[in-house]
């Protein structure tokens, strides 16, 4: 047994030729004929406002409850009142023109400079009329957000990461515990004061 | 006169069918699953926090790890979400490459899922049939982007490269031998005795708790709802490709073998079309080096092979995204596990596991 | 029971289907490989381990230490440390590292290097660099170029 020394599968600059490495080219391929490259795309507006029967709905039995209405890229977020979350909920599965029966994602977002630092986003989906609308409460740090496991049963391990990586407990959860750390685990990552980095770059620089 | 109490049984997190660190405790009465708990997150490598200290070009090749089985719908997803959120129009080249792309990945992926779930009933055959049918679509992805598994292959605003020469002709003979190869696999599965006994009346789940549960992709449609992304909210150019969506009745096993082996077939119509309809051009938008996105934020989902694939990305005007969130199909799916398994023999469950077509980088992110 | 399911037990059909199956992959040609005598063809666009490479014309230095590949990995993989040539123009390399452990083969280096028509940085057909101890996945400058020494097992 032995340990033999050869020298690298490829000669150097061998295998690799200035022909080649038309494969890897150095900026994202400037095309050689300058018609080809598309016309600057025209300037969209991205917070333009956009038509939306749900929202149009809310508006007509939630007036109250509905804080804020922001647009990005043709979507529509509603910040609802945490106290009518629930109400607002049920209402938009139930209502038959609206049906909105599939809690597409669920999670939240953290802002510590706020006064009440956390945002839960649900992102509601129709699956029978296909129109989708955005919602999102604010919460404090500790202050419970009604569970909405009793309106979709797919929020139930959403919430579960929500509190896991953010912690925030969510009242009415079925069975509120960490899901991806380990129960004994200290802390929210997700929160931004929580450190990202664990080494520093020393260990690069061994030579 | 005997005592009989419930077992706990510990399936996991080194058990070969449960496709990689998931746990399950099973409450067991006899060999009955009367009860579920599913432990995840052993694959855990917090890469939403992560993504908060990497810009927009760094993320992509952090996308590739999550679903690694299926890593150019994550890449597309996320090119595609970041575009949404800057408003940049993407050269027609470009997406048809991605579509072509995309749709191979779609059937690699359904080959490995066909692959390990059958392995995991008894069929030994069908495994060595799918990966050798996976190995020439592997090929492809590396002429094209030059990796195998994690391909890091497309840009914001584009591609990197243009295909490389010769490689539509290779794709079109995939396209002209796979379907020949599918009825091998179809031969050895689709009324064997076994096979059958194995996924028929298997792990049901009614469409109205699969929308409960938030259930997308093949499974959803085997229970009888024809959502397809592709189709409910078109992104790239998919409104432009004729396709069907296969949907099951009997909302079992069975079903979903059947749907994924229909959007094989699918998934080659679409490659045809593409092929049929590629343009030319260019394959990169003008896009800032330094990409930083307006204030605001965007949720945006594509069809993956496993389900809805969805992104949510808060930007605050910087050149790091404050807030990234992959909304894996793969960890909304597994929340279903327990209903579908409840009254099951221990054996079902495997099965179970096998038709959700979970990926554990997924699930645990 | 019909007489052809009877025959096709007594004569035992479907095992001799079977057997010819085998029989046909008897005689096939293999499509493995008997890895390390002999290895499988790369694309072209194979992404193994970056390096750096010099003019093939006038074997000169390409790099001109610009700090974007550094600026752009996802991993933190690689460090530069330049400083300004003694004629004042620019910069030159003090020494150019690539931390194989953290490389996660993205490619995305490659992108931004400014040096045409070929780039500095390139992602090499270079696979095999299992090592003994955590030295061995530090590439200084000369290794990048001219490849790192491969240890190959042999009995």
């Amino acid at each position: 047994m032995s340990d033999e020394i050869k020298p690298s599968s490829t000669p150097p600059g061998g295998s690799s030729p200035p022909e080649q490495s038309s494969a890897t080219p150095p900026a994202p391929a400037p095309p050689p004929a300058a018609p080809t490259r598309p016309a600057a795309p025209p300037k969209v507006d991205l917070s333009a406002v956009v038509q939306s029967p749900v929202l149009d709905a809310l508006k007509g039995k939630f007036s109250q409850a509905i804080q804020a209405v922001s647009y990005h890229a043709g979507e529509v977020t509603v910040l609802l009142d945490k106290e009518s979350l629930l109400e607002v909920c049920r209402f938009l599965k139930d209502e038959p023109s609206l049906r909105m029966n599939y809690l597409s994602n669920l999670c939240g977002v953290d802002y510590p400079d706020r006064e009440k630092r956390f945002e839960v986003v649900y992102h509601l989906f129709s699956i029978s009329h296909r129109h989708r609308i955005n919602l999102k409460i604010r919460v404090a740090d500790l202050e419970p957000a009604p569970s909405v496991t009793q309106v979709w049963r797919t929020a139930n391990w959403h919430e579960r990461e929500a509190f896991d990586l953010l912690g925030i407990p969510f009242e009415g959860h079925p069975d509120l515990r960490r899901i991806l750390l380990t129960d004994e685990w200290q802390g929210h990552p997700l929160r931004k004061e929580y450190p990202t980095k664990g080494y520093d770059r020393d260990h690069l620089k061994l030579r | 006169m005997f005592r009989t109490e419930m077992m706990d049984i510990n399936m996991g997190p080194q058990h070969p069918s449960t496709h990689g660190v998931l746990r399950l405790k099973l409450v067991l009465d006899g060999e009955t699953v009367n009860d579920t708990d599913v432990l995840i997150g052993y694959l855990h490598r917090g890469v939403e926090k992560l993504c908060e200290t990497k810009n927009y070009h760094m993320i992509e090749p952090y996308t590739d790890r999550l679903d690694y089985v299926a890593a150019m719908y994550e890449n597309l997803g996320y090119v595609e979400t970041v575009e949404k959120l800057m408003g940049i129009t993407v050269p027609e080249r470009a997406e048809y490459i991605r579509v072509l792309t995309a749709e191979l990945q779609r059937i690699a992926s359904h080959l490995v899922w066909l692959g390990t779930h059958a392995l995991d009933i008894g069929a030994m055959t069908v495994f060595f049939y799918c990966f050798r049918e996976r190995e020439i679509i592997l090929d492809l992805f590396e002429a094209f982007c030059g990796a195998r598994l994690t391909y890091n292959a497309y840009r914001i605003g584009g591609l990197p490269w243009d295909i490389p020469p010769g490689w539509i002709d290779r794709v079109r003979h995939f396209v002209k031998i796979f379907p020949g190869r599918q009825k091998e696999y179809e031969t050895l599965l689709t009324k064997n005795r076994i096979w059958l006994g194995r996924t028929k009346g298997v792990g049901i789940l009614k469409s109205e708790d699969a929308i409960d549960f938030g259930v997308t992709g093949p499974c959803l449609r085997a229970s009888g709802v024809d959502y397809d992304i592709r189709r409910a909210h078109p992104y790239s150019v998919y409104d432009r490709f004729l396709f069907d969506i296969p949907t099951g009745e009997n909302c079992d096993t069975y079903d979903r073998y059947l749907v994924r082996m229909e959007e094989m077939r699918q998934s080659l119509r679409i490659l045809q079309q593409a092929l049929d309809h590629l343009p030319a051009g260019g394959v990169m938008a003008k896009v800032p080096k330094r990409i930083k996105p307006p204030v605001g934020e965007v949720y945006h989902t594509v069809e993956g092979p496993r389900g809805e694939l969805g992104f949510y990305i808060v930007s605050q005007g910087d050149d790091k995204p404050y807030r990234m969130r992959f909304r894996s199909p793969s960890f909304v799916n597994l929340q279903a596990l327990p209903h579908m398994v409840k009254g099951a023999l221990v054996a079902d469950v495997v099965a179970v596991i096998g038709t959700l077509d979970i990926v554990l980088g997924d699930v645990d992110r | 029971m019909g007489m052809q399911a009877f025959l096709q037990k007594v004569l035992l059909l479907e095992l001799w289907q079977g057997m010819w199956v085998t029989l046909k992959n008897q005689f096939r040609p293999h499509i493995t490989v008997e890895y390390p005598r002999e290895t499988v063809e790369f694309a072209p666009r194979f992404r193994g381990v970056p390096r750096l490479r010099k003019d093939p014309q006038t074997g000169e230095e390409l790099c001109i230490s610009c700090l974007l590949c550094e600026a752009i990995c996802p991993t933190e993989c690689i460090s530069i440390v330049a400083e300004k040539r003694p004629d004042g123009k620019g910069k030159q390399l003090v020494s150019f590292t690539i931390n194989y452990e953290r490389c996660c083969f993205c490619g995305l280096c490659v992108d931004p290097c400014p040096t045409k028509p070929i780039t500095a940085i390139y992602m090499s057909h270079d696979y095999e660099f299992a090592g003994y101890d955590r030295d061995a996945y530090v590439a200084t400058r000369e290794e990048l170029v001219d490849g790192k020494p491969v240890k190959i097992y042999t009995r």
